[in-house]
């Protein structure tokens, strides 16, 4: 995946929020990573780094919740945890399985500094 | 180079040709309002605002946001979605090996629905305009995208080709992918509909080898069943591998080019684009 232009873009949203919401500094950007995504948390942690120097957002943390995968097969129903989007059920092999969990990859809020 | 497949992407021209029409029509197209590609979308209008534990002067505030983060071609494949929907244009991904009959099954299918629909031609190829050059022969509109050294279509170049088309409402898209089961099927175009076609010629047992291509796709054409008699190609093991590999998708044998099956194609088409409207 490309952690640069995923940051880019928590820095682009995370910024508009807060000018629209009259926050005037922001502490932390609480983002949500399914583990299917391919992101590389650490990567995403030292691109947004890099993609909020010396701009609105400098200093404010990245918090990411890293979602982990579940999936259903539809041949046998069984429920287990895919390594990738394309997976062989542990239980029958087959690999028409349903994904539930770990393709989320979203903004979930930001927050502000202490009476700012 | 392209992080997906490894293909040269940047390094490689991929043009965009110029519509290809013999009888230019007149088509009023209103402007474009969606959103410029890598702008995302709220997943819900949800905006709360909380108060957060805090130490010191004046609380913080948790701002509820919800909105998605695309990556590049996810972003753009949304907004051709975005696009097509606001103009009730049905779109179809058609993908498959070189050479499987993707052109001549399209030819096929517009002269069966000639007068009863509108249909609009993207074609992918690496080089030329080979493709274009037959399918403008039936008098449909159409636009060649040449990717160079890259091997599949991403919903970037798909997108710039939709607007050059100016595709009346109500009219039917086709995309014609680049001749490839690996690839294509990594990148969503913003279509409706994601076909695979597999000609008898290529094997039976290709669901099973390339099957990310046909997990993916909603619909599987076996296409030059007139040839089954002259080749090593077991119908039922092949449908049978695509029932494993997709157990929802949709299969129609066929042959493109002597006409069988084309009736139950279209009678398919037909209802999908009925269902997507209601």
């Amino acid at each position: 995946m490309h952690e640069l232009g995923i940051a880019m873009r928590i820095a682009e949203i995370a910024t508009r929020v807060a000018i629209q919401e009259g926050v005037k500094k922001v502490h932390a950007v609480h983002v949500e990573v399914g583990e299917l995504t391919g992101i590389v948390p650490d990567a995403l942690l030292f691109s947004f780094e890099s993609a909020i120097k010396k701009s609105f957002l400098e200093n404010a943390r990245l918090k990411i919740n890293l979602i982990p995968a579940s999936a259903k097969c539809n041949t046998c129903q069984t429920v287990f945890r895919p390594e990738g989007f394309f997976s062989f059920c542990p239980a029958c092999e087959a690999v028409d399985c349903e994904i539930f969990t770990g393709k989320e990859l979203f903004i979930k809020s930001i927050v502000s500094e202490n009476g700012k | 180079m392209c992080q997906t497949c490894g293909c040269d992407e940047k390094g490689s021209m991929v043009t965009i040709g110029k519509p290809v029409h013999f009888q230019p029509q007149k088509q009023e197209i209103k402007p474009d309002k969606s959103p410029k590609p890598g702008s995302t979308q709220p997943m819900a209008g949800l905006r709360i605002d909380r108060p957060v534990e805090s130490k010191g002067s004046g609380d913080a505030r948790e701002i509820e946001v919800v909105e998605n983060l695309l990556g590049d071609n996810d972003a753009a494949a949304a907004e051709n979605r975005r696009f097509l929907n606001d103009r009730k244009i049905f779109s179809l991904n058609l993908m498959g090996s070189p050479g499987c009959g993707k052109t001549t099954f399209i030819v096929k299918t517009i002269e069966a629905l000639k007068g009863e629909l509108d249909i609009f031609v993207i074609e992918g190829d690496q080089f030329g305009s080979l493709d274009a050059d037959r399918i403008s022969a039936t008098g449909a509109k159409v636009i060649q995208i040449n990717t160079g050294n890259g091997c599949h279509l991403d919903a970037r170049s798909v997108g710039k080709a939709i607007k050059e088309l100016e595709l009346p409402e109500n009219s039917l898209l086709f995309i014609e992918n680049i001749g490839n089961l690996v690839c294509p099927a990594l990148f969503d175009l913003g279509e409706h509909f994601r076909i695979v076609m597999l000609s008898v010629t290529e094997g039976d047992d290709k669901p099973v080898k390339y099957a990310p291509m046909f997990h993916g796709a909603a619909m599987c054409l076996i296409n030059k069943t007139d040839l089954l008699e002259h080749v090593d190609f077991d119908l039922e093991k092949a449908q049978d591998n695509l029932r494993k590999i997709n157990s929802k998708q949709k299969i129609i044998t066929l042959s493109a080019s002597r006409g069988s099956g084309m009736k139950d194609w279209i009678a398919l088409l037909r209802k999908e684009i009925q269902a997507s409207k209601s």
